[in-house]
């Protein structure tokens, strides 16, 4: 809201500079954003909290100056001759829950015409536009007092009447803006005898609009359901700065009074000839709100030591009514126009702001430490764990969109069915409509971004969330995504490509660092990852995960030329079966030796085939199972493979004589032999 | 046979001299003084020599191989105190061969280090789901449905009632309902609102939420644990000012202002001239929040707080486009090692 200083003055005699004053106000709560001078003003932009709609109006804010700076508010008093003969205006509320009180006035003899330069500069001095004079004092008594009014001509009024009620399905109207604005039952309206005449509190009709022919004008100062006006305006998609005002609440014990204030200006600026004794459908006078201020209980939220007698000057200062009602105890009645305030911890804040946060000392609360377990959760604990492993071992850690458009390829491909997508009822674009199912496409995108910038080595991986649906409730579920591709080493005599085994390894590493050991990766072929190189994760008897070689047609989707490899795994099958106990087990007290086993071998005996056979024949006794130096070609036929084996032997409890290794070794050779048809080199 | 002597001591003496590693030289004591080697040869040769020759040559012999025996081991020595230098390694301004290494996100680097600062002061790191309900991210929190506090919480929906946390204080109500005072707890997590994406805004970012509650926590409790953290994570010298502000879940409310570590207070266009970067949200727990999650009324104090993380990674590092952080270049993510 924009604030001129000099016309803040009007009501309170403030002698700061106008930069003491925004920075004395912003300590208070009203942080002004910026100050424009302009000739001998300075105009404030202050921005105004949602609670306190007393601080939209040039009163609110100098009440606050008032208990600030301990100085005297300047109410400005309208002097007024009501006169029964001129007929007052025929008003009936039909919604009294939608208007609980509507004044009117009518203003006879008027003679519109621009606004003198006192009334045009101020409020053009806060950027409004200047329209008639009757017009303008409606605009600058809701800046004063912050109540909004309406101005009708009431020889347009047909019937001459006013009839509060919700709009009928079909029925329109256009406003003063010019736009023609279906309405409906949603929506409060003001009526004369036969149409909507302006939307309660929103905006008012252009038909019957003040204008310069008009002569006798029928004021409105009304209160409107805050709630109503709200929803009617969000959506007829206006916001003006009466339903600004409305959805915030205005003083509804103030109503009676800005109308006559209104009326009073009216009259001298249209040089009217009379103005009617007032319609006021609720004329019951507002009570006043009673709380019970304990003193000794502000203090201890505060951390203060206020005396009573502080707190009450300070409340005082605001406006509200207090008395001592026993030791330690303020009574404190509060005016319609602060309704935000309804209990002992909203006077208690008020005394904070005024007594100033600055002047609130600075402790540490005596609460030690968080009792129970770990400060940090296990699930934490592991997480942290496995950022340092992948971190270290190459990868650069990402965080993408959760929402994503919606990708049918990759859906159908993992046979995702569209109603366990969970789609944004209110997506900001197609491009951010869907919670991802799986991270793959996001990993994807950032493929594409580097490669398609001739960044080509792109290592990454991501720890975030899938989300899915379990019938009509939505789930989420924490997951590692990892992606490579370009380069592993690219130094001045070597050059490595990334491999689905440095992938696999990574996965490796990371579950030995996470002490998971009961995991497998079972080859099989998988959606959307190339039928040669993809594998099932398998951690402790159930599925983590998925590792392999993405599939050309969808790299294809994400103009990608490169081989990518890629894993995700599920991070609470992971939490689930690490182990971050760590115990020492004693070195080894005896040698080990080591045998090693060259052999040429149908290509279609896995390496796990040979371990586990190898493992099956010495059981404890082999404790490393190594195979190296792969190779087919040359010297071997068709079909085969070459391949060594070195095993290395060791008991716990005494040294291994020649004789067993030999023994061992020549056993597994022997079974070897007879299980693969394997040739021993 | 003395000039054979000769020979051989010659041979060997220069051809020791010339070897450059341990494995030609163990090459040439085969040669020479191995079991078929030259002066082993020799030592043969005196059984066919006439008797009066045999002691002196024999003598002769002897002290050959160990003359020889002495050049071994002085080239031997020489050879282990020399540095191999195979080719390759021979122009050491060659790039090292670098191990991989990866880094954290900017974002995780900063929440990871706000943490470690509350951590510190005995606070315990809970998360909670992104996926809430309406009750948990507005109702438990004292935010009425139809008021225009609820305009700062525009929010995406999922499913009737099912939305995006559109911060973390959710988590608060959820904590509180399964715990009892007093703790201190820090809540990092991803939150959503519908803002369009720009240098400024994005529909998804991050936060990190702290929760104090015993039987009397304090503001001054709240202003001191604040200021510590400030300092702490950005500096001795911060100024840190509070502000009072509106929350509808606590009161007295707070937004904290540090000096801005840019131009120290003194204006630019980082802090808009103002001297101070709004960095955080706070205020004493709402006694309504206390009361939905049943906690026995007037028992309880509390403070809470919330700080953006993105805006303060962006801060932090100089980062002047929020899209950088969520469009992943590697030659971004790479200045962060």
């Amino acid at each position: 809201m924009k604030v001129s200083y000099n016309w803040l003055r009007d009501y309170v005699p403030v002698k700061v500079s106008p930069s003491e004053i925004a920075d004395k106000l912003t300590m208070a709560g009203l942080e002004v954003k910026g100050i424009e001078r302009n000739g001998g003003d300075s105009v404030y932009e202050i921005e105004i909290t949602s609670n306190r709609p007393d601080w939209l109006c040039l009163l609110g804010i100098a009440h606050e100056i008032q208990a600030l700076y301990d100085l005297k508010l300047k109410v400005p008093k309208s002097v007024l001759r009501k006169s029964a003969k001129t007929p007052r205006p025929s008003i009936t509320v039909e919604d009294k829950k939608g208007c609980p009180r509507y004044v009117g006035a009518v203003i006879d003899g008027v003679n519109i015409a621009l606004s003198d330069a006192g009334i045009a500069s101020k409020i053009e001095s806060i950027g409004m536009r200047q329209v008639n004079n009757a017009a303008d004092i409606t605009n600058f008594c809701m800046m004063e007092n912050g109540q909004p009014l309406h101005a009708f001509d009431l020889d347009k009024l047909e019937g001459g009447k006013i009839i509060v009620r919700r709009a009928r399905k079909g029925e329109e109207i256009v406003t003063i803006d010019g736009a023609k604005r279906s309405l409906d039952e949603n929506i409060l309206v003001i009526a004369d005898a036969k149409k909507p005449v302006a939307i309660a509190g929103i905006m008012g009709g252009k038909n019957t609009e003040v204008g310069f022919s008009t002569k006798r004008i029928l004021l409105e100062s009304a209160y409107f359901d805050p709630v109503l006006i709200r929803r009617g305006a969000r959506q007829l998609g206006i916001s003006t700065e009466a339903s600004y005002r409305f959805e915030r609440n205005v003083d509804i014990g103030g109503c009676l009074k800005a109308a006559e204030r209104a009326a009073a200006m009216i009259m001298q600026a249209c040089k009217a000839s009379s103005v009617s004794l007032f319609s006021d459908s609720s004329s019951k006078k507002q009570k006043a709100i009673k709380i019970k201020l304990n003193v000794a209980r502000a203090n201890k939220v505060l951390g203060t030591s206020i005396p009573a007698q502080g707190c009450a000057t300070i409340l005082k200062g605001l406006g509200l009514g207090v008395k001592l009602s026993g030791k330690d105890v303020l009574s404190v009645s509060v005016p319609s126009f602060r309704r935000d305030l309804k209990a002992e911890i909203d006077l208690v804040e008020e005394i904070a702001r005024i007594y100033g946060y600055d002047n609130i000392p600075e402790t540490i609360s005596r609460i030690q430490i968080w009792g129970k377990g770990s400060q940090k959760g296990r699930d934490r604990i592991i997480e942290e764990a496995a950022r340092d492993l992948l971190t270290g071992a190459g990868l650069n850690e990402v965080i993408t969109y959760s929402l994503r458009c919606k990708d049918p390829y990759v859906q159908k491909a993992l046979g995702i069915r569209d109603e366990d997508v969970l789609k944004v009822q209110n997506p900001l674009s197609s491009e951010s409509e869907a919670l991802r199912s799986v991270l793959l496409c996001g990993m994807l995108d950032v493929v594409s971004y580097n490669v398609n910038r001739k960044v080509q080595d792109v290592r990454i991986f991501e720890l975030g969330k899938s989300y899915s649906c379990d019938g009509d409730i939505p789930c989420e579920s924490g997951v590692l995504a990892m992606a490579v591709c370009g380069m592993k080493r690219k130094d001045w005599n070597k050059k490595e490509a990334f491999d689905i085994f440095d992938i696999k390894g990574i996965i490796e590493s990371l579950f030995a660092r996470l002490g998971i050991n009961g995991y497998s990766f079972d080859v099989k072929p998988l959606p959307l990852l190339s039928p040669a190189a993809s594998a099932v994760v398998t951690v402790d008897g159930k599925q983590a995960g998925t590792i392999g070689r993405v599939d050309k047609a969808l790299l294809d989707k994400f103009d990608i030329k490169t081989a990518v490899f890629v894993s995700e795994l599920s991070l609470p099958v992971v939490y689930a079966a690490a182990n971050m106990e760590r115990k020492f087990m004693g070195l080894p007290k005896f040698p080990s030796a080591v045998r090693d086993i060259s052999l040429i071998v149908d290509d279609k005996a896995t390496n796990s085939d040979i371990v586990s056979i190898i493992r099956q024949i010495c059981g404890e006794l082999a404790i490393n199972v190594t195979p190296f130096d792969l190779y087919r070609g040359e010297q071997v036929p068709k079909g085969y493979k070459s391949i060594l084996y070195s095993v290395e032997y060791r008991a716990g409890d005494r040294t291994l004589t020649d004789e067993e290794v030999n023994s061992l070794d020549g056993k597994v050779r022997e079974e070897l032999v007879r299980k693969f048809g394997a040739k021993i080199r | 046979m003395i000039e054979k002597i000769k020979a051989i001591e010659d041979a060997a003496g220069a051809e020791i001299k010339a070897s450059a590693d341990v494995k030609t030289l163990d090459d040439l004591r085969t040669k020479y003084l191995g079991r078929k080697g030259l002066v082993t040869e020799l030592l043969g040769q005196i059984a066919s020599l006439p008797a009066e020759e045999k002691p002196h040559m024999g003598k002769e012999l002897n002290a050959l191989k160990s003359r020889i025996e002495e050049v071994f081991k002085a080239r031997q020595a020489e050879i282990a105190k020399s540095p191999v230098l195979p080719k390759d390694h021979s122009d050491l301004t060659l790039p090292g061969f670098r191990p991989l290494s990866g880094t954290k996100h900017p974002i995780t680097k900063t929440i990871d280090e706000v943490l470690l600062t509350f951590l510190g002061m005995g606070f315990k790191v809970v998360e909670g789901p992104e996926i809430e309900t309406e009750f948990y991210n507005f109702e438990a929190l004292n935010i009425a449905l139809d008021h225009p506090s609820r305009d700062a919480f525009d929010t995406f929906y999922v499913r009737d009632r099912y939305l995006l946390r559109s911060h973390t204080s959710p988590m608060q109500v959820r904590f509180m309902e399964t715990e009892n005072p007093p703790f201190k707890i820090v809540v990092p997590g991803k939150v959503y609102r519908p803002d369009a994406v720009d240098a400024s805004h994005s529909f998804m970012f991050h936060q990190v939420e702290g929760l104090v509650v015993g039987e009397d926590v304090t503001f001054a409790d709240l202003k001191g644990t604040l200021s510590m953290f400030i300092r702490s994570y950005f500096g001795a010298g911060t100024k840190v000012r509070f502000r009072p502000h509106h929350f509808p879940f606590t009161e007295p409310s707070a937004e904290v202002d540090v000096s801005c570590f840019i131009c120290g207070g003194k204006g630019c266009s980082v802090c808009g001239r103002k001297g101070w970067l709004e960095i955080l949200g706070c205020g004493m727990v709402h006694p309504n929040v206390f009361k939905a999650v049943k906690y026995a009324p007037g028992k309880y104090t509390g403070f809470a707080f919330g700080m953006g993380i993105d805006r303060i990674t962006m801060l932090k590092y100089g980062i002047n486009d929020m899209r950088l952080l969520f469009e992943n270049d590697m030659r971004f993510l790479e200045q962060f090692k």
